[in-house]
């Protein structure tokens, strides 16, 4: 085995420490054995693509099926530990623990939606995506604008900040809107994404946020000019 | 007499389920050469990694799809063998009958969507 080869086994046992113990005392040794052979027969970057994927989608639900999220109480006790480092680095437990709290909830969520990819049927691999990367981006936008701004209503109770939340509520429920009638079909939904996306630019200082929310509306716009017709909702 | 499993406890069969069933439809197969042949029965749409496959397999251990066999005097005694039982052969005959009707019922609304305007004109 090349030394190239042996450093990709260690990364890949890295990853497999991400699944419960009695999961990989099952299954450990094949899992690495057909790592070992993808890496024979397929070329780099594609084997890597491949576990990232594999992984963000059997992961969670292997912890979930028989691993810490399946204690309650050790679920609640890390809800409690990120709610203390919050308050402890920010110096304010209560905004603080509402950042917190938003991201774990957002990781959890995350996490809870990557795990029912494993359990969806046949027919969905065979059809376009209804959730494409960058609606991902713009709900995981959405929810965080939400997030900074009851953050900021609730630290600063006053008038302009109850309106900078309700502007952040329509824009979530336009987005919401976007989501629906472009998984029906309607191209009208793609442009009301990108709509959505639209006033993101005009706060080139949070760096962030505008640079995904030019992601999103580029998605949204480049799915309508390839010709795509975004995907429609077939009842079986 | 154990009593026999529904088969709508079943159905829709989860995507990863599905093909590994498919797979070992040709016979028994260790966990690498399921996923080459997953590979290969969905054209690459279906790029099964070793955690979604050895996932799939505990269920399906668990629910009797499939069970382990014993290799053969030639084969890596690390690896282990998997094929399908009868239960998994009913439920994914049951599945592609699933799959056949909603193609069905697919073609057949989108000829009617397409009629209309001949039908309103």
């Amino acid at each position: 085995m090349s030394a190239l080869d042996q450093g990709s086994m260690r990364m890949y046992s890295l990853v497999l420490l991400l699944y419960p113990q009695s999961f990989r005392r099952e299954y450990g040794d094949e899992m690495r054995i057909a790592f070992a052979e993808l890496r024979r027969d397929e070329p780099r970057r594609k084997v890597f693509t491949r576990i990232v994927r594999d992984a963000a989608v059997s992961v969670p639900r292997a912890q979930a099926e028989g691993g810490i999220m399946r204690s309650t109480g050790i679920a609640a006790g890390i809800v409690a530990v990120a709610i203390a480092i919050g308050g402890a680095v920010t110096g304010s437990f209560l905004t603080g623990s509402l950042i917190v709290i938003g991201g774990t909830v957002l990781i959890v969520g995350i996490a809870a939606l990557l795990s029912r990819v494993g359990s969806r049927s046949a027919e969905s691999d065979y059809s376009r995506s209804r959730w494409p990367w960058w609606a991902i981006l713009a709900g995981g936008l959405a929810i965080f604008e939400v997030v900074i701004g009851a953050g900021q209503l609730i630290r600063e109770p006053k008038k302009e900040n109850v309106f900078a939340l309700g502007v952040v509520l329509v824009f979530g429920g336009l987005f919401t809107g976007g989501v629906l009638l472009r998984n029906r079909g309607r191209v009208g939904g793609n442009w009301m994404i990108a709509a959505v996306g639209a006033p993101m630019l005009m706060a080139p200082w949070w760096v962030w946020p505008p640079i995904l929310g030019l992601a999103v509306m580029l998605g949204a716009i480049s799915e309508v000019f390839r010709g795509r017709r975004p995907t429609r909702t077939t009842a079986a | 007499m154990p009593e026999r499993p529904d088969l709508d406890d079943f159905l829709p069969l989860p995507s990863a389920t599905f093909h590994i069933l498919l797979a070992l439809t040709g016979g028994p197969l260790h966990g690498y050469a399921i996923m080459r042949r997953v590979d290969d029965l969905s054209d690459g749409a279906v790029r099964m990694g070793p955690g979604t496959l050895y996932g799939s397999i505990k269920r399906m251990l668990a629910d009797g799809l499939i069970e382990e066999i014993e290799p053969a005097p030639d084969d890596d005694e690390r690896r282990r063998i998997y094929q399908m039982t009868g239960l998994g052969e009913t439920v994914s005959v049951a599945e592609v009958q699933r799959l056949k009707r909603l193609l069905s019922d697919a073609a057949v609304k989108r000829w009617s969507a397409r009629a209309r305007p001949e039908f309103g004109s």
